[in-house]
């Protein structure tokens, strides 16, 4: 059977839904789950992650004593900063602890001074090409840069990179911004700079920059040639400015690179987030707004100029690779694009989403690239060589026009269409019927919708009933809560009216989620002369409904009445059940709220609840102080439910239990 | 509504078993005392080992956060006033020690991105490797990965800590129906994503 992403779509929002969906919802996803593989198996995956078992390691003395012995110095090290600066705030008794308590840090500083030659010629970083210098990798340096504000850290250096003007401020990639600081690097070199936690900088190519003012709320930067790019996290507090010759860049939090050229012109693009730039070459000039995905290019002569969004996505790569062991006599093709998420499809068949790794034939092979907003590019994969790379430039749709899918209803729609084209209310209702008995509700939607305006008395009825119905299966679920409404309203006081009122609760309920719109239709449809054998569903969802809305109060009220009003309904365990949770959580009726739920196990040991209902049963026993009766529940639900979804709560109580139990022995 | 078993439990221990109850520790700490920190991070070390391990994942080396966490412990105690219970402000800084860093991931990858549109180059993208067999674990967390960082901690502190609703609530500072809420957009971004993967196999096969 066939599925569509609208039955998938609902039945993964009613699959993943806290609250406990009715029996009718429940058979229909569960239906669906049997025919849509994709479904069934993304279900299966996430069922997989929610009774995962984690397996996390005790922490061993030896380690324990290890960062405790890391910790002492850190602590003394920021407590001696603090001091300097006027805004310790720590009572100065803390300042005596603090000095106590590091003097083994002493110790420890002195021997890691000594054995440390300091360099007072500039930094060079290793050549190109060399391994890459991953100082922040040393743990204790990453600790104290993520907590003392103001210190920079040197992530990495690859090529002809010099730090000039350290002296001995360069403690093994870590500097003071207190300090004068100057880069200097030359072509294809690149460095990557941290400064506290807010500022991430990358300085790319030749470039030539300088921090020209820093203060624990504000730091400057001069980038005299070359490209830097900045992540600047906005929210510390702290503000962040990039000189050039030509402007300075101010940010508050954002994502933006700056590039000066030789002939002075400055070009300023901005990734995500916002910057106001001021170009201080030209008198009197206001500060301009560069937003994400545009750029600001100001030229060295002239008034700037403000580019457009650009196309940003590149389709990287499409790296081959003939001599991967998972190649099986094809390729191994990488797809990679900016931004990520991009559809491609391979020769017309969807492949994935990028960034993608798969498996091709040889041969020259088509592909497409498109995703909303952007145009669909479409272009040859030849790669009969490997490492053969593929760019393409994707650029911002015109006009969007989405594909459209081969439509599964069309055979119905024919088929319905091949009758006469008469116009007549009859020939409209027969069509609308035909059309709806092949399973076109749209089609049959529009054709009663047409009729319903000549039509009148019982026709109009009829005719509108079959039209909330369509609505109802299209999934147009507003309409047709209205158009129940408006049946209801034609024939008042009539069973048909009822049936309609208890439509339109159900609706509201469960698709629409207007409960005071529910409870109306429900309350309506339970008072009424006529109501049958809906009544007490009707009763049973009036119930749930209170305890969706948040009033349980009303809701174990509404399960007292119904559990007495129908008292061999065959709701009765499943109200048992909700009025055992209710009393627990409300009234705190320990006892009651066993016996319910214990009737409930009784009448549906396979329920899925159950496993609810025993858990529920072991915390109603603790709170009445039976440790031995709560254990033993609790041993009885491991053993049923291993992997159940109240698993890890059932250890923490039962461990809790053990070692309360444990103490009370050994007091005694 | 009923508060908390577990924090009943916690009452229960601290009134009847501990010698030295957390806010006298607290008070030495302010003092000065060495004997005292000591004794706090001894008490509490192993909870927030547990909870970074949850947290970030496996193959994360979480020492370096644990004593992150201890450091801020050691900068703010000061400034605790005992309104919430000590592991539930404890449990805050662990949290937030947890967010920084996986932010700070995520920035550097921003970063790479922004400067391979600088070089005009192709992002060096996480691509995935076939060859690399991943454990279930790492592709639990990779999995979780594709939520929201709220939803993924709310997601974690519910499915592997086994905290009730009201205790994430209370531990993040929320309110219940939110943490429903993001329980639940959680889960369906999850299983959209899985659906997603699968539907990329079945295309692929």
């Amino acid at each position: 059977m066939s599925r569509t992403p609208k039955e998938c779509r609902e039945a993964r929002a009613g699959l993943t839904a806290l609250r406990d969906v009715g029996p009718i919802e429940r058979s229909r996803h569960e239906l669906h789950l049997r025919r849509c593989a994709v479904c069934r198996e993304a279900m299966a995956g996430l069922r997989a992650i929610e009774s995962h078992k984690t397996n996390v390691s005790e922490m061993t003395t030896a380690q324990l004593e290890r960062i405790y012995d890391r910790l002492i110095p850190i602590a003394h090290e920021v407590s001696r900063e603090q001091a300097q600066r006027a805004t310790w705030s720590f009572r100065p008794s803390f300042l005596r602890w603090a000095l106590v308590a590091s003097s083994a840090a002493v110790a420890i500083a002195a021997i890691v001074l000594l054995a440390w030659r300091p360099s007072h010629a500039p930094f060079i970083a290793p050549p190109a090409f060399e391994a890459v210098t991953d100082i922040a990798e040393t743990p204790d340096e990453t600790l104290a840069g993520i907590a003392v504000d103001n210190t920079g850290y040197i992530d990495r250096l690859e090529g002809a990179v010099v730090i000039s003007d350290l002296d001995d401020a360069l403690d093994n990639g870590r500097f003071s911004l207190s300090s004068p600081l100057s880069i200097r690097q030359e072509n294809t070199a690149r460095s990557n700079f941290r400064v506290g936690h807010y500022a991430r900088l990358a300085v790319i190519d030749q470039a030539d920059l300088s921090v020209v003012d820093s203060s624990p709320e504000f730091i400057a930067v001069h980038l005299n040639k070359g490209k830097l790019a900045v992540d600047f996290d906005g929210s510390w507090g702290k503000r962040f400015e990039v000189h050039t010759p030509d402007v300075i860049v101010r940010v508050k939090g954002t994502v933006f690179t700056v590039e000066v050229f030789d002939a002075q012109s400055t070009r300023v693009g901005v990734v995500e987030g916002r910057v106001e730039v001021l170009p201080i070459a030209v008198p009197f000039s206001h500060p301009i707004e560069v937003s994400a995905g545009e750029m600001l290019v100001l030229p060295g002569e002239g008034r700037p100029v403000l580019l457009e969004p650009e196309p940003r996505a590149l389709a990287g790569e499409a790296r081959i690779e003939t001599e991967s062991p998972l190649a099986f006599g094809g390729r191994i093709v990488q797809f990679a694009t900016s931004p990520e998420r991009v559809k491609v499809e391979v020769d017309n068949r969807f492949a994935g989403y990028t960034p993608l790794v798969i498996r091709l034939p040889y041969g020259p092979l088509d592909y497409r690239l498109s995703a909303p907003g952007m145009e669909a590019v479409e272009a040859r994969l030849h790669h009969e060589q490997v490492g053969e790379l593929v760019e393409v430039g994707m650029h911002p749709a015109v006009h969007y026009q989405p594909i459209v899918a081969r439509d599964p209803k069309r055979k119905a729609r024919r088929a319905a269409s091949r009758q006469p084209m008469e116009q007549s209310v009859a020939s409209l209702m027969a069509r609308a019927r035909a059309a709806l008995s092949a399973g076109d509700v749209d089609y049959s939607a529009k054709l009663l919708h047409q009729a319903a305006h000549d039509l009148k008395g019982d026709d109009l009825v009829t005719a509108l009933s079959l039209l909330a119905e369509c609505y109802s299966a299209a999934g147009n679920y507003a309409k047709a809560a209205d158009t129940f409404d408006r049946v209801a309203s034609l024939v008042p006081g009539t069973k048909i009216a009822q049936n309609s009122r208890y439509e339109v609760g159900r609706l509201a309920m469960d698709h629409i989620g207007d409960y005071n719109r529910a409870r109306n239709a429900f309350t309506a449809y339970i008072a009424s002369p006529f109501g049958g054998e809906l009544k007490e569903t009707a009763y049973f969802s009036l119930c749930e409904l209170y305890g969706r809305e948040g009033v349980p109060r009303n809701s174990l009220q509404c399960f007292n009445d119904f559990l007495r009003i129908y008292p061999g309904s065959y709701r009765q365990p499943r109200a048992q059940l909700w009025r055992g949770v209710l009393l627990q959580e409300v009234e705190q009726r320990w006892s009651d709220a066993e016996r319910d739920l214990l009737s409930f196990i009784r009448a549906k040991p396979r329920h899925p609840r159950c496993e609810e209902a025993r858990y529920r049963i072991a915390l109603g026993r603790y709170h009445q102080g039976d440790g031995r009766g709560a254990l033993a529940m609790l041993d009885e639900y491991l053993q049923l439910y291993p992997t159940g979804q109240y698993r890890v709560r059932v250890e923490r109580l039962r461990r809790d239990l053990l070692r309360l139990t444990s103490r009370k022995t050994s007091a005694k | 509504m009923t508060s908390s078993v577990l924090e009943r439990i916690g009452q229960l221990i601290t009134k009847k078993e501990k010698p030295t109850p957390v806010t006298r520790l607290v008070e030495r700490c302010r003092e000065g005392d060495a004997a005292a920190f000591r004794e706090l991070f001894e008490r509490h070390v192993h909870g927030v080992h547990r909870h970074l391990s949850l947290l970030m994942g496996p193959g994360e080396d979480v020492d370096d956060l644990v004593q992150l966490v201890f450091l801020n412990v050691f900068q703010s105690i000061c400034r605790f006033q005992g309104k919430s219970a000590f592991s539930t402000w404890l449990f805050r800084i662990t949290l937030n020690v947890a967010r920084q860093e996986i932010r700070s991931r995520g920035r550097q990858r921003r970063l790479n991105a922004a400067v391979a549109e600088v070089q005009q180059a192709a992002p060096k993208t996480l691509h995935l490797n076939p060859e690399v067999a991943l454990s279930t674990e790492e592709e639990i967390y990779r999995t979780l990965d594709v939520v929201s960082l709220k939803k993924r901690e709310t997601l974690i502190l519910y499915l592997y800590e086994g905290y009730s609703l009201e205790e994430i609530a209370n531990l993040l500072n929320s309110s219940v129906s939110t943490i429903g809420s993001r329980l639940q957009s959680g889960r369906k971004e999850i299983l959209e994503h899985l659906a997603a993967q699968s539907e990329k196999k079945e295309g692929t096969s």
